[in-house]
């Protein structure tokens, strides 16, 4: 459905897509993921042919995107981050209006637009002007503008930001029922466990390269980030951080909660040895949780950045 | 929704400040309808100081003369003149003859036979010189018919009022007509222009914010098909606001338009707001900044105004600006209606250019709008 191969874009010295590719089939949702400025607009707006670029190619539907490419266009939505929405025009005229630049025929663009204020559930707001629409249905409203004309492939930047809880679970529920319906989403966030709960695969950027793409398995198998294991043990024995140490394959033993947390290299065995040293020794234990490396962790050893640097 | 149609809507939401626009724009052509019917002048009495230094017999006369509309003072002596010219200055008189000792030999050359000072500035001093002139006037025609002056008989003359009434011809009435309502036009034109730049410009300028424009530029929609609705809907609420002008105009002087082509006006406003959309189409294309827009919209449009004899007559100004005007299309908005009988054919060529002015625009317009589509 996408197809971008080692696209570069340059602002001058500036070089904001370094032979980024990528590539999604249908009905999937792909996480663009990276700290600001590492071109994840600049490839959406390649998409979008709102940008020209130096080299490579960018095909959707099989076709090569160019701003006359109305076919193309016509099957494609966008949510931008900002709100893109009229303050002059209510709910429905908002809707009514960007469907209309997709959707001639009146009978069916209705249809279309009441189908839109089902799905963000702002029909009893179908007469308000934005100003009167909290932060979280401004958003609903910005992504009704973007849906009702049923796009096979929708861009969503940050659709989440500066939204209740409440209605960021709406939103979600929402893109899970347009995955459903076999809508390929292009989905950018910076929070994290977002992309984890939704995301079917990520691309992880930086510096305008593709630095690591998959599942978030796939993605933590990549790394070498270790395991943690969390364990609250019952013990007077002063000597029981140096004995978890001598442990095979632990890094470091660290305190969290009174707790031990024991860092490890990455291996298969790391929990049943632990075990068999809490046995050993006839140890009683309050708590054992393990924990496999986050986005975060997968995102800072690949980037060396937090997410938001 | 058709972009056309959100645009009128928007129009809509802005109907109040439509509606100032108008009754602000009535009420100024209101006022200047009644201030046209020509101007009125009415004597004063005035407080005079005469100096007569003659005394004789034609100054005597004089004085009897000026005493009998108005309040004199006859003094001998002119070693008081610094004194009354400060009376004058503080309004105390309304000025001094000075009727010099050789009154008859001035009477038989050229030189002015008295010396009038007031100030220069008011009514007063032409009402002054008036009456002094007529007297005189008197004079010079009684001593070069006869030799001599009675000046009992011409002060009883003098004396008469006259009874003058003024047949205006239809020519007249006809010009009369035609410099009100190409005023009238002028202003209206002026007015649309300013119009349409800041309405249109506050509804557009909502149309080209970035994030909207980057919806509307990733759809289907074509930039022609695009350009052709924002344009239709423009020039429809442009089209109200010329009829509401030009027929609200007509109403203020139904009887008062024999000699105004009026045809050729309504072309011309017709055109003024087409160019002027031209010129907005060009300026949302090269930028969506607000301010950028509406500021690079009021120095073209206004400044072209002024430099076209909309505002100010061209007249008035230097060659220099007289010679730009000329290649400016308001100036040939003006020249579309520039005589009371000027014929289509005279007019046709002041409308091709801005015809060919409002399409230049519009294709650099499109140009511009296919260039932004695609940044580089």
């Amino acid at each position: 459905m996408i197809r971008m191969e080692n696209v570069v874009k340059r602002y001058n010295e500036l070089i904001a897509l370094d032979h980024f590719s990528f590539s999604a089939t249908e009905g999937e949702i792909i996480g663009l993921l990276g700290p600001n400025g590492c071109g994840k607009t600049t490839a959406i707006n390649c998409m979008l042919s709102l940008l020209t670029f130096d080299k490579g190619e960018i095909e959707i539907f099989g076709q090569e995107v160019h701003p006359n490419n109305n076919a193309v266009k016509g099957r494609i939505g966008i949510v931008p981050q900002e709100l893109a929405i009229f303050e002059k025009l209510n709910v429905y005229e908002n809707i009514d209006f960007y469907c209309g630049l997709y959707v001639s025929d009146r009978k069916a663009r209705k249809a279309l637009v009441e189908e839109a204020i089902d799905f963000v559930d702002l029909a009893k707001y179908r007469k308000f002007v934005p100003k009167k629409l909290s932060g979280g249905l401004k958003r609903r409203l910005n992504i009704a503008c973007g849906i009702a004309h049923k796009p096979s492939l929708l861009f969503m930047d940050e659709p989440t930001v500066a939204v209740d809880a409440q209605s960021r679970n709406f939103i979600l529920e929402g893109i899970r029922k347009m995955k459903a319906q076999g809508t390929t989403i292009i989905y950018t966030t910076h929070y994290l466990e977002e992309a984890e709960q939704l995301c079917d695969r990520m691309v992880i950027m930086d510096s305008g390269r593709n630095i690591a793409q998959g599942t978030v398995h796939e993605l933590q198998n990549s790394i070498s980030t270790q395991e943690r294991i969390e364990v609250g043990l019952i013990t007077d024995d002063n000597t029981i951080e140096a004995q978890l140490e001598e442990l095979p394959h632990v890094v470091k033993v660290t305190r969290r909660n009174g707790n031990h947390l024991i860092h490890f290299e990455k291996q298969e065995n790391n929990l049943p040895n632990l075990i068999k040293f809490i046995e050993s020794r006839n140890l009683t234990y309050t708590e054992l949780s393990s924990e496999r490396s986050t986005l975060s962790d997968i995102f800072l050893e690949l980037t060396g950045k937090e997410l938001r640097d | 929704m058709t972009v056309f149609k959100a645009i009128l809507l928007h129009f809509w939401k802005y109907k109040y400040l439509i509606l100032i626009f108008l009754t602000a724009f009535f009420t100024f052509a209101f006022g200047f309808s009644q201030n046209s019917g020509g101007q009125t002048y009415e004597s004063e009495q005035l407080d005079l100081k005469v100096i007569d230094q003659s005394r004789s017999e034609i100054s005597r006369g004089f004085v009897d003369y000026l005493s009998a509309d108005n309040t004199v003072e006859v003094m001998n002596d002119s070693t008081e003149l610094d004194a009354l010219e400060e009376d004058i200055f503080l309004g105390i008189t309304d000025g001094i003859i000075q009727i010099p000792s050789d009154l008859e030999a001035r009477l038989s050359s050229s030189s002015p036979a008295v010396e009038i000072i007031s100030d220069q500035r008011g009514m007063v001093h032409l009402q002054l010189e008036n009456i002094v002139n007529r007297y005189f006037t008197f004079v010079d025609a009684g001593r070069t018919t006869s030799g001599t002056v009675n000046i009992e008989e011409m002060n009883t003359l003098l004396a008469d009022g006259i009874s003058v009434e003024m047949h205006e011809s239809v020519d007249v009435a006809s010009q009369n007509n035609f410099v009100y309502m190409s005023a009238f036009i002028n202003f209206a034109g002026y007015w649309i222009m300013l119009f349409l730049l800041i309405i249109v410009g506050n509804v557009m300028s909502e149309f080209n914010t970035t994030e909207l424009r980057q919806r509307i530029d990733v759809s289907p929609m074509q930039t022609r098909a695009l350009m052709l609705q924002m344009i239709t809907a423009q020039a429809i609420i442009g089209l109200f606001v010329v009829c509401f002008m030009f027929f609200g105009g007509i109403l203020l002087r139904s009887d008062e338009l024999e000699g105004v082509p009026l045809g050729k006006m309504f072309i011309a406003l017709i055109l003024i707001t087409s160019f002027t959309l031209a010129i907005h189409y060009v300026i949302g294309a090269m930028t969506t900044n607000k301010f950028i827009i509406n500021g690079l919209a009021n120095f073209l449009a206004i400044g072209m105004a002024f430099l076209s004899g909309i505002m100010i007559p061209l007249e008035l100004m230097g060659e220099a600006a007289q010679s730009i005007a000329q290649y400016l299309p308001l100036y040939h908005f003006t020249q579309i209606y520039a005589e009371p009988d000027i014929t289509w054919v005279d007019s046709g060529f002041s409308i091709l250019i801005v015809v060919l002015y409002t399409i230049s625009f519009l294709i650099i317009g499109m140009i511009l709008e296919n260039k932004r589509k695609i940044a580089s």
